[in-house]
């Protein structure tokens, strides 16, 4: 935004020949209160006053001797390198105003002088032009930010892969050393010898995980791996995950059962190998002696549920959102007792977000915790279904927009409930998101042809029209919903679509 | 069994001699760099060759090649030692030639036995796998 006083501090300068025109516009514009007001008679002036000044506006009479405003604008354009005269141009003669304005001046005042249309252009002139500057700013300082954030990003990431090679090294000659005094090969060491020798190797073990950890992290989050998806079965990975945990179950006196289903999943096997890992390591760990764990497989129409349980002391339900973020551990002295980096859950959650799918907890405290998660059982799920575009309409839409064009969809996003309306007029969508509170949904709900587009309002109920047509095409998503709800909504929304278009006879809409 | 290890580091070198001479009864002879590696593969004729990806001058890769295309070593079993490698990394170093991948940091009481697992499971079909840690 432009300010009043902005606009009357702004640099203005007056060119003319003739003395009485300077006297009495300078005369006019301060009497209206401008302050920063030059003039010069001498058109071959101009350029450098302009140049050492960087006046917002020039007033610029045409019919000069020796140099008419037509030159002096060529000039100015050597000089004003964001290609913008600020020159307001004055003329008597009514065929030079068209011909100032396509040489590049801004607007134009006609001779004799009527004060206030003199000083309305004036007003506007400078607005646009102070306008105009700031954008121009604004744009070079975003410009300017962008880089250095690209910069930054750039080094962060030089940075880990240097921390990890540099920190790796070093820690393998000392776990290496360690590991050498421990087994004995360097001679038989003392009882407490042993001790303090197994400590310093638990220790360097531990450090190397929690690199290895925040380097996982990190390359998930980045994007730095790709996950590699097939169709590959639940039993193969839930068998690969408890013989990795095998030992250490062994090690800390605990059963792990595991419930023979047959279902398939699409995924990638090794990162959901790594999140049933993560997840029974964690549920031994917290295990009352001898107790059991649980690994379950509930197979869905479109979505396989996992779920880890144990018998432990439960998660606190303040946590249950906590846990499955960075270095958020319910007890701070867990990092120090039950091993682990404390990153275990927030890459566990990272991997199952780039499935597409949730995850998250049960638990009863004092009885135990059941971690679950669900993943697509087939691409189809996570494929776009339509090329149309879908609609979402309202403020704070970055959400949705976000997790929709993840999944592949095309999507036009607007603000307001008549910018969506009439954009409906003109294009064919595939369905349109909206708040519940939305004046939208009861307007296309009775419109002749656009109640068949499918919609979605997310929120706590809808209240239709009495005169709606079709309700069955009206999906409610409830306030609080997660990636995995927001994309089996739009399917539905979608397949609810196409099969009101096939009943119809209208077969606009390509089949999968 | 008589051990080449190439790498850079002289505390991992002392650290890998030590375990596979002591917990695992193998010969060790070191090399620094991939150049001292190459000519040292050639004198010594060791049974397999414990070999670092990441040196300076010459890294693992290279290594390799100069290896496999020296007649004396072109067939003598490369283990790569590698700090955590991703799966496309690890699928790369092995359709290099390498007959195993072994990841840093190892665990110096089970080295001399990961090592000959590579080395009879290279004699089997089944395309060779990373030994975890």
């Amino acid at each position: 935004m432009v300010t009043a006083s902005e606009i009357l501090n702004a640099g203005i300068l007056v060119v003319d020949d003739q003395e009485a025109n300077v006297t009495l516009l300078e005369l006019m514009l301060r009497g209206a209160g401008y302050t920063s007001i030059a003039s010069t008679m001498d058109p071959h002036e101009v350029c450098d006053l302009q140049r050492k000044n960087c006046y917002s506006l020039i007033l610029l009479d045409l019919q000069m001797p020796g140099m008419d405003g037509f030159q002096v604008m060529e000039g100015l354009k050597d000089i004003e390198k964001d290609d913008y005269l600020p020159v307001l141009v004055i003329t008597a003669q009514s065929d030079h105003k068209l011909r100032a304005l396509r040489a590049g001046a801004k607007d134009f005042i006609t001779k004799p002088f009527d004060l206030s249309e003199v000083l309305t252009r004036v007003r506007n002139m400078l607005e646009v032009r102070l306008l105009h500057t700031k954008t121009a700013n604004n744009s070079k300082v975003l410009q300017q930010t962008v880089a250095r954030l690209e910069e930054v990003e750039r080094l962060k990431m030089g940075f880990l892969s240097t921390v990890s090679h540099e920190l790796r090294t070093p820690l393998t000659s000392i776990r290496g050393s360690l590991g050498l005094l421990a087994s004995g090969a360097m001679g038989t060491l003392s009882g407490d010898v042993v001790e303090v020798v197994a400590i310093a190797e638990r220790n360097a073990v531990r450090l190397m995980a929690l690199i290895n950890d925040i380097l996982d992290l990190e390359r998930l989050d980045t994007g730095k791996i790709e996950l590699q998806f097939a169709q590959v079965s639940a039993e193969s990975v839930v068998r690969r995950a408890i013989e990795s945990v095998a030992t250490f179950a062994q090690e800390h006196g605990i059963t792990i059962a595991a419930s023979e289903v047959a279902s398939t999943i699409w995924a990638d096997a090794d990162r959901i190998v790594q999140v049933l890992v993560n997840l029974l390591s964690n549920a031994v760990k917290f295990s009352p002696a001898a107790g059991m764990v649980t690994i379950a497989v509930q197979p869905g129409e479109s979505w396989v549920e996992f779920s880890v349980t144990d018998h432990g002391r439960g998660v606190p339900v303040a946590y249950r959102q906590a846990i499955f973020e960075r270095f958020r551990q319910v007890e701070t002295s867990d990092a120090r007792d039950k091993g682990g980096s404390g990153l275990g859950l927030a890459i566990c959650r990272s991997i199952i977000d780039q499935h597409g799918g949730t995850i998250g907890v049960e638990s009863q405290e004092g009885e135990g915790s059941t971690f679950w998660f669900q993943v697509a059982t087939s691409s189809r799920l996570l494929a776009p279904l339509v090329d149309q575009p879908i609609v979402i309409c309202g403020d704070r839409r970055g959400l949705f927009e976000y997790g929709i064009r993840e999944a592949g969809y095309t999507v036009i996003a607007v603000s307001t409930d008549d910018a969506a309306w009439d954009l409906l007029q003109r294009t064919p969508v595939a369905a349109v998101l909206m708040r519940s509170d939305s004046e939208l949904i009861g307007r296309l709900r009775k419109d002749p042809v656009l109640h068949r587009i499918p919609a979605i309002v997310f929120g706590e109920s809808v209240v239709l029209p009495p005169d709606a047509v079709s309700d069955d095409l009206v999906l409610v998503l409830p306030q609080r919903f997660d990636s995995r709800e927001l994309l089996v909504t739009i399917r539905d929304c979608l397949e609810r679509g196409r099969s009101a278009a096939q009943a119809r006879g209208a077969g606009t809409i390509s089949p999968l | 069994m008589k051990v080449l290890i190439i790498d850079d580091d002289a505390d991992i070198r002392s650290i890998v001699r030590l375990s596979l001479s002591r917990l695992g009864g193998m010969a060790v002879v070191e090399a620094a760099s991939g150049a001292e590696g190459v000519r040292k593969a050639r004198d010594e004729k060791p049974d397999v060759i414990l070999l670092d990806m990441m040196m300076p001058a010459m890294d693992g890769s290279a290594t390799l090649a100069a290896l496999r295309s020296q007649p004396a070593t072109a067939t003598t079993p490369v283990i790569f030692l590698t700090a955590r490698a991703m799966r496309t990394e690890i699928e790369r170093l092995m359709a290099l030639g390498a007959t195993g991948v072994l990841i840093k940091p190892f665990d110096p009481r089970t080295l001399s036995m990961d090592v000959r697992a590579l080395l009879t499971r290279r004699s089997t079909p089944d395309a060779p796998k990373a030994a975890d840690e």
